[in-house]
């Protein structure tokens, strides 16, 4: 609101500036003209005054001049009286003078006297010159004399050599006289010091002495102004200027009366000059005045009509907003109330307390503490001795139950509190949110989230279940066909023998594909970037691959390009299963005589840090179609031409690689045409590194003897343990089976330290688990050998995170179920080597 | 919104006063006006206090004034500047030309533009105008000195009163012949024979040679002096021979001062005198005597001249202009002096004629038969420089003791003027060496008191009471000389001595001091108050310049009225007694008492003059006055 008026007072100011500023410049452009038309006017006027004085002076020197002759050839002197008396009539000069040579003189009427010319007399008499001057008789008229050197001559007995004709001063007046300006203007003649000497003043301008004494007294006036017009005057030039006397302004023109030094002056009060013009800038301004007003009474009752509308408006919003709040005081399940900061004195309270708490509002108006009241007996907090500590302009909030009055219900509110300053006064205004509603929801659904927690757990609990069950007797299967098998079977044993074997492999990667899409899917797969030799990772690949390639007639052509850097931040395990999988398809879907193309190249990534990995593999197999191409990565999906009853599959594996694509940030891309073959091209961003401290890779224990190893062997199911012993001893392995984790801590700690070499410990072991089994081993403090001994997880949990649990639990490696005996011995021979 | 407000009515405030700002601005003169200014003023003559001061103080209360009995000589001023002292704010001088004045004009200020300079007629201004169009004396009313006839004496011996130059030397015959001096005058004085060889011969040196030649002297310049004209002026001295010869001259008339002349003139023994139009006005008021001006004669009545002058001239300090009020004050004292009131007060009464234009002073009676003349415009200026009166003095002496004749005089003056000293200018007489100021202090004028302290140690005199302000200046530390010692003492005093009473004393006082029942003031300016020495008194100023007697001590002791003290009394009886000035007579006994001490011719400054060669130093200063606040 102050804002508002700030704002309309700032554009009254403005637009009251603009217009004085119009007015000013209006004003100062009227002055100017005025003046500049004023003085051309009255330099015209005054300049034909003086023009008259000239004229007069003229007329004057010529009469004197012609006079002299005259008199010589006048016949008698009664001719020169008629003829002096005829002269003055036409010129109405005042005197005629017959001047002796010492300046005495005598009048046509025989008057006698002295005329004090001063050095003008010289002039006059010696040098025949004709003279003007100025003369005095005391207490009479000064007087101005035109003298004309004569023939010398005598008048009534006077001999005179000069003869002149005088005006009085005051006569000269006639002259100057100006009608204009109703009698306004005084006309004077000063003298180059600035003293009047013919002073036709007028109005309040009479009797001025000297018109430099008169500037002198004008403050408007500089002394440069003073100086100038007093040069002005010695130089006899003209100029005019306005000055003040008072409070009356005049203007003052002058110039040059051409004789005597005298100069001209014609002051008029600019307001008798002006007084049209002034009418015209009265009237002007008068109107321009009224226009400003009427605009401005035009503005002001827009504004107020809008004020009056945004009045209107507000008051309507505070209708609306009042009835808004009554209906939601009401209505909603929120309490306001607001209280006197220092008093604690109820100022509102909503209607609704009632229906919330059970309180009737009046009682609340009568004392806000009733409030207090009402909490549960075990409810030490008393919210008002927590609202002394808000500041004003803060806020603070709090969770409270309230026993409802009438039902005798618990119900819970959010309090929040506000301290604000409200007309100078504090005030608290509380907010008391009946939350009951929210609070039992929200007690529902985090019962559904513990709910969908557990049916997680139980999922995941299910599928480490399912597979470390499935593996299991999946394990005893593969473990005693292989052992079958090497009994040297009967060749249709064998044939059976290899068969269950071949089912089993593939029910087990049935399981396993099954297994894994399920994890991905349940968010358990996580992509996991450890530093990685990315050339160490395309050969493990082709080592893979070779074996595939054994029994095949494909040719495998490979195009490795070598990366600058190797060492790159990427999950090796997911980057093999992918690659390996795309080229076990192209091995399953080429037929003999074709050819496979596997190649790798490396581009920029998005940055310096990163690059893109790209491989390519191409085959000259069955291809795909066009419509097969489209669901080639959904789950269970094999075209259907058959190929099912040749290439044995899941229909798992591209997902699976899709998936693991997606989780490394990268992209799978397939080209294909039925007969043809196929080209798949995969891109994964990988992130660069300056480590380098990757493990040299073990070369393979091959021919490697693990005969006289003495391992200890915990596992709990009989027959795994027995395929286990079995095989390991016909390496010549000497195996201590335990039962549990707790036999295999009780054998290791029985025996004496460098008993066993090495211990393969099943983790889900009834009494004590491998992990459990393996901390006890890690953590006997009496045993050197507690420590260094290499203990190798062999259990049916094969996921990722059970082989990091293994590592976690201290264990040196974990081999899955079902075991393969050569993995097996890599291993032994591996830890034992270290 | 409130501070909105408040500012809005802050600036809306500003603005009214900005505004009264600006009308104030168009009164500023009237709001100087509101301070005192403090004015100095030097008149040459004690005539000037009777008058002229008092109107002053009366019509400008604002002002505090400072006036100064000076003296009527430029080179008084000059001296002041000589000693290294400001000028006055305003001085005035009796005997003037532009020749005498060219020192002073650095100091003075060009009143050639100001407003007082305009109303005076332009012709008269112009001779005071200097060669580079500066004008910085304006002359004040003048005084019209010529000769002055007993027209009773002439009615009652049925002598017309002569019209020209014969009829002139007629009544003079006509009343010797009657046992009457037809023609008398005060020889002794350098102005009467400056003005008697000048009147005589006014048609000679207003003839167009005469006027050529003057105009060519009041131009000279220090390098370039001009001596007197060979044409006019042995003409001028065979006239001023003719004249002495025909007014019957006789040897030892030339020692005649005013009383031997006045005397015989009162008492019908003498029918013509030189005088003024002032004192004729004054002898046939006062003393009864019908006194009409006539002119200097020339041989018809178109050729008779009055001569004239100003009763004084009037300049301006130039360092007036450096002070606005100041200068805004004197301007307005200006107007006021050369209005026709002021010029009224300024004559005191006696007959004058304006230069002004806006001031009309009819001729007084005395000046009915020279009526012609003024209406002629035979008005002759005198010439009035101080080499022309010392060498006039000195020639006409010399004349009238037939030291030389015409030729001679013409002579004489001839050489005087172009290498003209003034002695009494030269001779250091002694050294002061302790400085006095006239300004009035806390008990009185030091100066003045150091006069009369002198003075009575000279005379041996108890007490010593000087009339009114005797002293002309402030006593300068430094050499003095004849010239300067006079300066000290204002002119026209006599120095009587008595032996007094108590009682007579402190009437004495009372007539020197109080106001008198008609209204007469003997005071007036605190300045004038009165001086002495070996006595001391109290004063209460009872309004602006009166003032009333308080207690009277001497030597610290209240003076006793059985006591008998030997007095010297000091001033001049014009002053306080004459009718025309205070109208305070001397009580008729106190006055019988008192005998005069010094002679007083050829100049009345003889008691210093004395005084000095005795005490070779002007005496420290007393107390003698404390004004008593009421």
């Amino acid at each position: 609101m102050k804002k508002r008026w700030i704002t309309i007072l700032l554009a009254l100011a403005l637009a009251a500036g603009v217009i004085c500023t119009g007015m000013s410049y209006y004003a100062g452009f009227v002055s100017r003209t005025i003046y500049e038309e004023s003085i051309d006017h009255l330099v015209e006027i005054f300049h034909q005054a003086n023009q008259t004085l000239h004229n007069l002076v003229t007329v004057s020197w010529s009469r004197v001049r012609m006079w002299a002759p005259y008199l010589e050839a006048a016949g008698s002197e009664e001719d020169i009286v008629s003829y002096v008396n005829q002269a003055r009539e036409e010129t109405n000069f005042t005197d005629f003078y017959f001047i002796s040579r010492d300046g005495e003189y005598i009048t046509l009427e025989g008057k006698q006297g002295y005329l004090d010319l001063r050095e003008q007399l010289s002039d006059l008499i010696l040098e025949k010159k004709p003279v003007v001057a100025q003369s005095v008789v005391p207490d009479k008229p000064e007087i101005m004399v035109f003298a004309a050197p004569a023939t010398p001559g005598s008048y009534r007995g006077f001999g005179y050599e000069a003869i002149a004709i005088t005006y009085n001063n005051s006569d000269l007046v006639e002259a100057l006289k100006v009608s204009a300006f109703n009698g306004q203007a005084g006309t004077f003649a000063a003298l180059p010091d600035g003293r009047i000497v013919v002073d036709n003043g007028a109005g309040g301008r009479k009797n001025i002495r000297n018109i430099f004494a008169l500037l002198e007294r004008c403050s408007h006036l500089t002394d440069e102004d003073r100086a100038a017009v007093q040069a002005d005057f010695l130089a006899g030039n003209s100029g005019e200027l306005v000055f003040c006397v008072g409070s009356t302004r005049y203007y003052l023109v002058y110039e040059s009366a051409h004789f005597q030094d005298w100069m001209v002056l014609g002051i008029v009060p600019t307001s008798v000059v002006n007084a049209s013009m002034n009418r015209l800038q009265a009237t002007t301004l008068l109107v321009v005045s009224g226009i400003a007003v009427v605009l401005a009474m035009l503005v002001l009752v827009i504004v107020i009509l809008q004020n009056r509308q945004v009045l209107r408006r507000k008051d309507h919003e505070l209708l609306v907003r009042d009835e808004l709040f009554s209906m939601l005081s009401v209505n909603v399940d929120d309490v306001f109330l607001m209280l006197d900061a220092r008093s604690l004195r109820t100022d509102y309270v909503s209607p609704n307390i009632e229906k919330l708490l059970g309180i009737p509002a009046a009682q609340i108006y009568e004392n806000a503490h009733v409030i207090e009241r009402i909490l549960p007996e075990n409810d030490p907090v008393h919210l008002f001795h927590s609202l002394a500590e808000i500041r004003p302009g803060r806020q603070a909030e709090w969770e409270r139950e309230y026993i409802h009055q009438v039902s005798g219900e618990t119900r819970f509110f959010h309090v929040v509190a506000f301290c604000n300053v409200i007309q100078g006064e504090e005030k608290y205004i509380l907010d008391l949110s009946d939350r009951t509603g929210d609070k039992k929801i929200h007690q529902e659904l985090e019962d559904a989230v513990c709910a969908a927690e557990d049916a997680s757990r139980a999922k995941t609990t299910f599928l480490n279940n399912i597979s470390h069950d499935i593996r299991t007797p999946m394990n005893a299967i593969i473990g005693f066909t292989n052992i079958a098998l090497k009994l040297d079977p009967k060749a249709e044993v064998r044939d059976y023998l290899c068969k269950i074997r071949n089912s089993t492999e593939h029910l087990l990667t049935l399981i396993n594909d099954v297994l894994d899409i399920s994890r991905i899917e349940s968010g358990k797969i996580e992509f996991a970037p450890t530093l990685v030799d990315l050339t160490a990772v395309t050969d493990a690949v082709l080592s893979i691959i070779h074996g595939f390639l054994a029994d095949r007639n494909l040719t495998l052509h490979t195009d490795l390009a070598v990366p600058e850097t190797p060492y790159v931040l990427a999950d090796s395990i997911r980057i093999r299963e992918v690659l390996v999988n795309i080229l076990s398809n192209a091995v399953k879907f080429t037929q003999d005589g074709g050819s496979i193309t596997f190649e790798a190249s490396y581009l920029p990534g998005e940055d310096e840090r990163h690059i893109l990995v790209r491989y390519r593999i191409a085959d000259t197999g069955v291809g795909m179609s066009g419509e097969f191409l489209k669901r080639l990565f959904d789950e269970f999906s094999q075209e259907e031409n058959g190929a099912r009853t040749h290439y044995k599959g899941t229909g798992l594996g591209l997902a699976i690689t899709k998936r693991y694509v997606d989780l490394m940030g990268g992209a799978i891309s397939v080209q294909s045409k039925k007969g043809q073959g196929s080209v798949f091209t995969v891109q994964l961003p990988v992130e660069l590194t300056d480590e380098i401290g990757i493990q040299e890779k073990e070369p393979p224990a091959v021919g490697a003897s693990v005969a006289g190893v003495r391992l200890l062997l915990a596992e709990d199911n009989d027959l795994n343990a027995e395929i286990a012993m079995v095989q390991l001893e016909d390496l010549g392995v000497q195996v201590t089976r335990a039962r549990d984790g707790r036999e295999a801590v009780a054998l290791f700690a029985g025996n004496p330290p460098g008993a066993f070499d090495i211990v393969l410990m099943d983790i889900m072991m009834p009494e004590m688990n491998g992990y459990e089994a393996t901390a006890a081993i890690r953590c006997m403090q009496d045993r050197p050998d507690a420590r260094r001994i290499p203990i190798i997880a062999m259990t049916a949990n094969a996921f990722a995170e059970d082989v990091q649990a293994s590592l976690n639990a201290g264990m040196n490696e974990h081999l899955s179920k079902p075991i393969v005996m050569e993995e097996i011995v890599q291993a032994i021979v591996r830890n034992l080597r270290r | 919104m409130k501070k909105l407000i408040c500012l809005l009515l802050c600036v809306i405030l500003a603005a009214i006063l900005l505004t009264g700002c600006e009308y104030r601005a168009e009164s500023t003169v009237q709001a100087k006006d509101d301070g005192r200014v403090a004015l100095s003023i030097y008149m040459w003559d004690r005539s000037m206090f009777k008058e002229l001061t008092p109107w002053l103080e009366q019509k400008f209360p604002n002002i505090d004034f400072t006036f100064v009995q000076s003296y009527n000589t430029i080179d008084y001023y000059t001296d002041l500047l000589e000693r290294g002292y400001d000028l006055p704010d305003i001085i005035t001088c009796r005997r003037f030309s532009l020749n005498d004045a060219a020192p002073l004009a650095g100091h003075l200020m060009d009143l050639s533009k100001s407003e007082v300079a305009g109303t005076f007629y332009s012709s008269y201004l112009e001779s005071n105008r200097e060669t580079g169009g500066a004008i910085r004396w304006l002359p004040m009313c003048a005084e019209v000195d010529c000769l002055m006839a007993n027209k009773d004496l002439f009615d009652r011996y049925g002598i017309a009163l002569p019209t020209n130059y014969a009829e002139f030397i007629a009544a003079i015959d006509a009343f010797e012949a009657l046992g009457i001096k037809g023609f008398q005058t005060d020889w002794a004085y350098d102005y009467t024979c400056l003005e008697t060889m000048q009147g005589c011969a006014i048609p000679e040196l207003m003839s167009l040679e005469g006027t050529r030649w003057r105009m060519e002297y009041e131009s000279e310049t220090q390098d370039n002096p001009v001596g007197l004209d060979n044409v006019v002026w042995p003409k001028v001295f065979a006239r001023y021979e003719q004249f002495l010869r025909d007014v019957r001259f006789e040897p030892g008339d030339e020692q005649l001062n005013f009383s031997p002349v006045t005397q015989p003139y009162f008492e019908g023994r003498t029918a013509m005198i030189r005088a003024t139009a002032a004192m004729a006005e004054e002898i046939t008021e006062e003393y009864g005597v019908s006194s009409v001006i006539l002119p200097y004669f020339g041989e018809t009545a178109e050729d008779n001249w009055v001569l004239t002058y100003p009763i004084c001239q009037l300049a301006v300090a130039r360092h007036v202009e450096e002070d606005k009020e100041k200068s805004e004050a004197v301007r307005e004292v200006l107007l006021a002096i050369f209005s026709e009131e002021g010029q009224r007060a300024a004559a005191a009464g006696s007959s004058v004629l304006s230069y002004n234009k806006e001031v009309s002073i009819s001729p007084a009676p005395s000046l009915r038969y020279v009526q012609d003349c003024i209406d002629s415009n035979h008005l002759y200026m005198r010439l009035a420089s101080t080499e022309i009166f010392a060498i006039s003095l000195d020639v006409a002496q010399k004349m009238m003791k037939g030291v030389y004749g015409a030729q001679g005089a013409y002579e004489d003056f001839s050489a005087q003027i172009m290498h003209y000293v003034n002695p009494e200018a030269e001779e250091v007489v002694f050294t002061q060496e302790n400085a006095y100021s006239v300004d009035f202090g806390e008990h009185g004028v030091p100066a003045g008191s150091s006069l009369m302290n002198t003075l009575r140690v000279f005379g041996g005199e108890q007490i010593a009471i000087g009339y009114s302000s005797v002293i002309s200046s402030s006593i300068f530390a430094g050499d003095y000389t004849t010239q300067q010692i006079k300066w000290i003492m204002t002119y026209k005093n006599n120095v009587y001595q008595a032996s007094y009473t108590g009682e007579e004393i402190r009437r004495i006082m009372d007539w020197l001091v109080n106001v008198k029942a008609d209204g007469s003031n003997p005071v007036m300016h605190r300045n004038l108050l009165p001086i002495t020495s070996g006595m001391e008194y109290t004063v209460t100023e009872t309004e602006r310049g009166k003032f009333a007697l308080g207690e009277i001590t001497v030597d610290g002791q209240p003076l006793d009225d059985d006591a008998v003290y030997s007095v010297m009394l000091l001033g001049a009886d014009t002053c306080l007694e004459h009718p025309t000035f205070c109208n305070c007579p001397m009580p008729q006994d106190l006055k019988d008492k008192r005998t005069q001490v010094y002679e007083v011719k050829p100049t009345n400054q003889g008691g210093i003059m004395n005084a000095l060669e005795k005490t070779r130093q002007l005496l420290p200063p007393t107390d003698y006055v404390t004004i008593v606040h009421p």
